[in-house]
């Protein structure tokens, strides 16, 4: 799993159940919106939009505070996270270039790979 | 509706009830993408009917869709961005929805406004200079732009620059209205020279585009409106008609909140607003707001902007008493500034000279006056050329150098009244009939003051202002000026200049 919330669920203290209307408000008023922030400003599919939003908010749990802008303290956490994210991702995409092309040169793609991501 | 603080004490109570659950997450983006171009291809052909339109989740989706992918993989006409404009901006959006409405709109504009030959990060340039005629053009800006653009003689151009604004109003829907870009530059230059007038032409100009609704193509015209707003009110505090230009100002608040960049537009309305604060003797107010400012316009790259707060934070230490202070921050701003900005220099001198004068350091305040004065130009009325003037001829006045004190306090009196800033040219007047007092010629004394007094009746002072205001008004009815009440109003007068 790649979600932080869901790889330390021990961190969130659970509260008494919320009402479905409430989670329903959360979902469509909070959940949602960054959610497509994350898809469509950041180019990622809703899945890895989904996880993204999903660790925010347990960053949200120590870091943010009610009395200031919740929603902006938020989308600017979805931002960085969300660049954070394509920067891996193109890490990765280069390095999958690299074996390849090994791969095409019928060399050993895990001979020197150590170096290459010291490389990186 | 749940308040924010609700919404964030609910998070860790979302975690624990979505913890491996597969929570929904919208359309998938490429079924967004289908229905986006499916949508795109109906508002072409006038095909849509208001059922479709309904603002749910998945029709969000949609909208990104055919904003950041649909769209953009069309060749985009300046028809086809402004009619995605049109549908996304009728929608009903919640405002505190992340503000996914504006965003989408700007990217349309952008899109719109690329395939008008105009790169939307200059627009934002200009939007963000159209207040400083000193700034540099964007390129794009200059090659559209026909005939003169500001030179620093521009504000000479009334007719001809109003013209072509009105005229572009006038042509509709399908202008980028570029030509009041360079009108509001010039308004903002003839406020140097002619307040009065600059204050006419932004309300008449104003007027015209109020009266057009299909002017501009995106939020051009609402951004015009806000712009002009803030023009007239920024003609008014120069002009001393300050509650005058704070209805204006929150008019213009009110508008640039509806503009794709609003922060510009705030920014500037707080910066007006910390002069009129200055102006109404809440000293304390405008130095606690300034450094905030200060630090909002330098994120935005708008330095002249940044340097002007200090200015006002220097005036109000020095309205303060804290003239240590106050000269310490001028002489630091003063430094920095070039000849090449002659009016900022000057105005920056001036306030100099009037604090060293304060301080006693009269050698330092002459010093500094002379070389504003020599800065300007002697036939060109100006607002801080009237300033250096009036400087100039009240630490003449306190030096008891009564004959050019005399003739200075008069020739500021005429530019701040050809200039259309009366109530100024009123306490020159009172200044002026204090010092012929001093000379021992009552009578000009009193035809001064007889002159002065309806206009000052006017002005909002502090209680003891109209205190002294009465007894000088019954003096001159009894043709015995009272040089007490005289000293007394002028001091009140004094505050907050």
């Amino acid at each position: 799993m790649t979600s932080e919330a869901r790889r330390s669920p021990a961190r969130v203290s659970v509260s008494p159940a919320a009402t479905s209307e409430e989670l329903e408000e959360f979902h469509r008023n909070l959940f949602l919106p960054l959610v497509r922030r994350a898809t469509w400003k950041h180019g990622l599919s809703k899945e890895d939009a989904r996880d993204l939003v999903q660790d925010a908010f347990v960053l949200a749990i120590g870091k943010l505070r009610p009395e200031g802008n919740p929603r902006a303290w938020l989308t600017r956490v979805v931002d960085n996270l969300a660049t954070n994210l394509q920067r891996k991702y193109c890490r990765r995409a280069r390095l999958a270039e690299i074996w390849s092309l090994r791969a095409l040169l019928k060399a050993d793609p895990c001979e020197s790979i150590e170096e290459d991501v010291k490389g990186e | 509706m749940t308040s924010e603080a609700e919404l964030v004490a609910l998070i860790p109570r979302w975690l624990a009830q979505t913890h491996g659950v597969d929570v929904p997450t919208g359309l998938r983006r490429e079924e967004a993408v289908r229905r986006a171009v499916d949508l795109y291809h109906r508002l072409k052909m006038n095909r849509l009917v208001p059922s479709e339109l309904e603002l749910n989740d998945d029709f969000k989706d949609t909208l990104h869709g055919l904003v950041q992918v649909a769209l953009p993989m069309t060749r985009v006409t300046l028809r086809s961005a402004a009619d995605v404009f049109r549908l996304i901006e009728r929608l009903p959006w919640p405002e505190h929805d992340y503000q996914e409405k504006q965003d989408l709109l700007q990217i349309v504009a952008s899109l719109g406004w690329r395939a008008m030959g105009c790169d939307p990060d200059e627009v934002l340039i200009l939007r963000k200079n159209a207040g400083d005629p000193q700034a540099p053009l964007p390129a794009t800006f200059t090659s559209q732009s026909s005939g003169a653009t500001t030179t620093g003689q521009s504000w000479r151009q009334v007719g001809q620059i109003s013209q072509s604004a009105a005229e572009e109003i006038r042509r509709g829907a399908g202008g980028s209205l570029m030509a009041l870009f360079r009108f509001c530059r010039y308004l903002a230059e003839l406020n140097e020279y002619s307040v009065s007038e600059a204050r006419l032409e932004a309300m008449r100009i104003r007027k015209l585009l109020e009266e057009s609704p299909s002017a501009g193509v995106f939020d051009e015209r609402q951004y015009f409106l806000a712009e002009l707003a803030r023009l007239v009110g920024v003609s008014c505090r120069i002009a001393g008609r300050w509650q005058e230009a704070a209805t204006w100002l929150d008019q213009a608040e009110a508008g640039f909140a509806r503009t794709l960049c609003p922060t510009v537009g705030a920014a500037q309305i707080a910066y007006a607003r910390l002069g009129l604060m200055f102006h109404r003797y809440r000293l304390l107010e405008a130095i606690e707001g300034s450094g905030p400012l200060e630090t909002i316009f330098e994120r935005l790259s708008m330095q002249t902007q940044a340097v002007k707060c200090r200015v006002v934070k220097a005036m109000a230490l020095k309205g303060l008493g804290r003239l240590d202070e106050a000269v310490l921050l001028f002489e630091a701003i003063t430094a920095k500034t070039t000849s090449g900005e002659a009016t900022m220099r000057v105005r920056l001198l001036t306030h100099l000279g009037n604090a060293y004068r304060e301080q006693g350091r009269t050698a330092d305040a002459e010093r500094v006056l002379t070389e504003a004065l020599k800065l300007w130009p002697e036939r060109e009325a100006s607002v801080c050329g009237a300033d250096a003037k009036f400087i100039f001829a009240d630490l003449l006045r306190a030096q008891g150098r009564s004959g050019p004190a005399k003739a200075l306090f008069a020739r500021a009196k005429l530019e701040y009244l050809s200039l259309g800033m009366d109530w100024f040219a009123a306490y020159a007047a009172v200044l002026l009939a204090e010092t012929e007092l001093a000379m021992g010629e009552a009578a000009n004394a009193e035809a001064e003051i007889r002159w002065a007094l309806p206009i000052l009746q006017e002005r909002e002072m502090v209680p003891e202002g109209y205190a002294a205001l009465a007894l000088l008004t019954q003096s001159i009815r009894k043709r015995n000026v009272d040089s007490g009440a005289l000293q007394e109003l002028r001091q009140k007068l004094s505050r907050g200049l």
